[in-house]
């Protein structure tokens, strides 16, 4: 894969071309950078952590390793949902630290060139709305682009990193 | 006498037995003056007058007492054919007939008493109680129907009150803008006027650039209010066939992204920034069409789009200075609707100090 994304980028150098990994969360479509992105798992139980902040759902064994789950729909501020066969953990690294964000389902691997995201209006005064890198048409649909490293604060990630 | 006189029940009855009476008695007091061929040849003759007119059909006591006194009158005239009675028979029929004559009035008297009384009975009394029954029930009923017959009456008012919710919705941001455009011309009066000049960027002579001549203006509706936006500064108008997509963090006001014509437009939920007052939980942003602001990514939702109109300066009560609702260029009475200042609506979006809340910023600055 990583010959193919070279190969892309040999086209045009000015306007590299990217790979985001997307995935559904409340009937919109969202695009994570796949270079972030480890690996994803199917669901499986979470358990609950005493005294952790609310937008970390808990912890899971992966291979011997606990990694703390975070809960992407509270972080976005969107309404909970019920937790269906299509639900995964995707596992991604973020300054180093290794933590899962549950999703609703993931859908695919898309290749994106750098023109052709766009910004977006940032009206809002939440912090959620920092976490929009900007959107892009694929498809006929719009791919919202998320920016993982402005997911949580450093304290935040510190707090996490306490779990 | 064979009947005493109390005994009659009737005043023909009491003629008749007095008659009888009197005959007799006439017959046994004329037996021994009459001859017996007087009486013999001629028997009718003998009956007297009275006996004559008595023994013909009586109408009434009246008549009968009248042929009876006549018959007496005549008496001392026909002597040649009259039977004479004693006196004591004479005297015998006059107090009779004075008795029956008593009578008659007494009866008389009392007849219309009683007749009153008895045609009064049923006539007042009876029919009275028999009809005020009736009338009782039927006004009880007709006060129940009458109740029954309010409530619909109410119930029927409820929906004209919501028929005429949305004139009263639609009237009143205009109202509402009116107002609140005469009260920021008034605080504009006391505050700097160098201010209010660097807010109106791109006015000239208290109006818009493209509003210096007569200009055109499209019409459109957002939930029953009616906007005006100047053909000058729209970018397009583009039919909503896809639901905008949500940008997670944003305020209410914004719908989020439509694609349209190769380019993302944010959209913005009109009906939240012209009548926020009015906007509650239940509001549903099914808008149709989204109205492009020239040179900008933004865009008005709408309902509906009407036609387009040309306007002259002087129709327009144009604004002194921004106010709390800066996207406001005026009103137009003639056309009860609000002209917005779209170049300065963008500017508002893609500034720092664009509002979040907008009902809380209503609320605060009321």
């Amino acid at each position: 894969m990583a010959n193919v994304v070279q190969a892309k980028n040999a086209a045009g150098s000015d306007d590299p071309i990217l790979q985001y990994v997307t995935f559904r969360l409340a009937d919109e479509t969202y695009g994570i950078n796949v270079m972030q992105v480890q690996e994803v798992l199917r669901y499986t139980e979470i358990a609950p952590v005493p005294g952790a902040p609310s937008y970390v759902l808990g912890i899971i064994n992966l291979r011997g390793n606990v990694v703390t789950v975070i809960d992407t729909r509270q972080r976005f501020g969107l309404m909970t949902a019920d937790t269906t066969d299509s639900t995964r953990i995707v596992i991604i690294e973020v300054d180093q630290q290794v933590v899962g964000i549950m999703v609703d389902s993931v859908s695919e691997v898309v290749y994106l060139r750098q023109s052709e995201i766009e910004t977006t209006p940032n009206v809002g005064n939440e912090e959620s709305a920092k976490f929009i890198q900007g959107v892009c048409n694929k498809n006929n649909q719009l791919l919202i682009l998320v920016e993982l490293n402005k997911l949580m604060s450093d304290e935040e990630w510190a707090e996490v990193a306490a779990l | 006498m064979a009947h005493d006189s109390q005994d009659f029940t009737s005043p023909q009855e009491a003629i008749e037995g007095y008659l009888e009476a009197l005959l007799q008695d006439v017959a046994e007091y004329d037996e021994p003056e009459v001859t017996v061929e007087e009486a013999s040849t001629d028997p009718a003759p003998r009956q007297t007058e009275a006996v004559k007119v008595a023994q013909q059909p009586v109408d009434s006591p009246e008549s009968a007492l009248d042929a009876k006194a006549e018959a007496e009158m005549s008496f001392p005239e026909d002597e040649g054919t009259r039977v004479f009675a004693p006196p004591s028979a004479r005297e015998y029929a006059r107090e009779a007939a004075a008795q029956i004559r008593q009578r008659q009035q007494a009866v008389e008297a009392e007849q219309p008493k009683v007749d009153v009384a008895y045609q009064e009975a049923p006539a007042v009394v009876m029919p009275e109680l028999k009809v005020a029954e009736p009338e009782v029930e039927v006004k009880t009923e007709t006060v129940v129907e009458e109740k029954i017959e309010v409530q619909p009456e109410v119930e029927i008012a409820e929906p004209e009150i919501q028929q005429a919710e949305p004139e009263v919705s639609v009237a009143d941001p205009i109202a509402d803008i009116q107002a609140e455009i005469e009260q920021d011309n008034l605080v504009a009066e006391q505050t700097d006027t160098a201010l209010e000049a660097k807010e109106n960027e791109g006015w000239t002579n208290g109006r818009p650039d493209w509003a210096q001549g007569r200009f055109e203006c499209l019409l459109f509706v957002v939930k029953g209010l009616k906007l005006a936006v100047p053909l000058a500064e729209l970018g397009g108008i583009h039919k909503l066939e896809k639901e905008p997509t949500p940008l997670f963090g944003q305020p209410g006001w914004f719908l989020g992204i439509v694609r349209t014509n190769n380019m993302n437009v944010g959209l913005v939920d009109t009906a939240q920034w012209v009548m926020s007052e009015h906007i509650n939980d239940d509001h549903k942003p099914d808008f149709r069409f989204a109205i492009r602001i020239h040179n900008s990514e933004w865009g008005l939702a709408c309902h509906e789009v009407a036609e387009a109109i040309s306007l002259d300066p002087d129709e327009v009560k144009w604004r002194t200075s921004l106010g709390r609702r800066p996207w406001l260029a005026g009103t137009v009475v003639d056309h009860m609707c609000a002209l917005i200042d779209v170049a300065a609506f963008a500017r508002l979006l893609d500034s720092d100090k664009v509002p979040v809340d907008l009902q809380a910023l209503m609320a605060d600055e009321e």
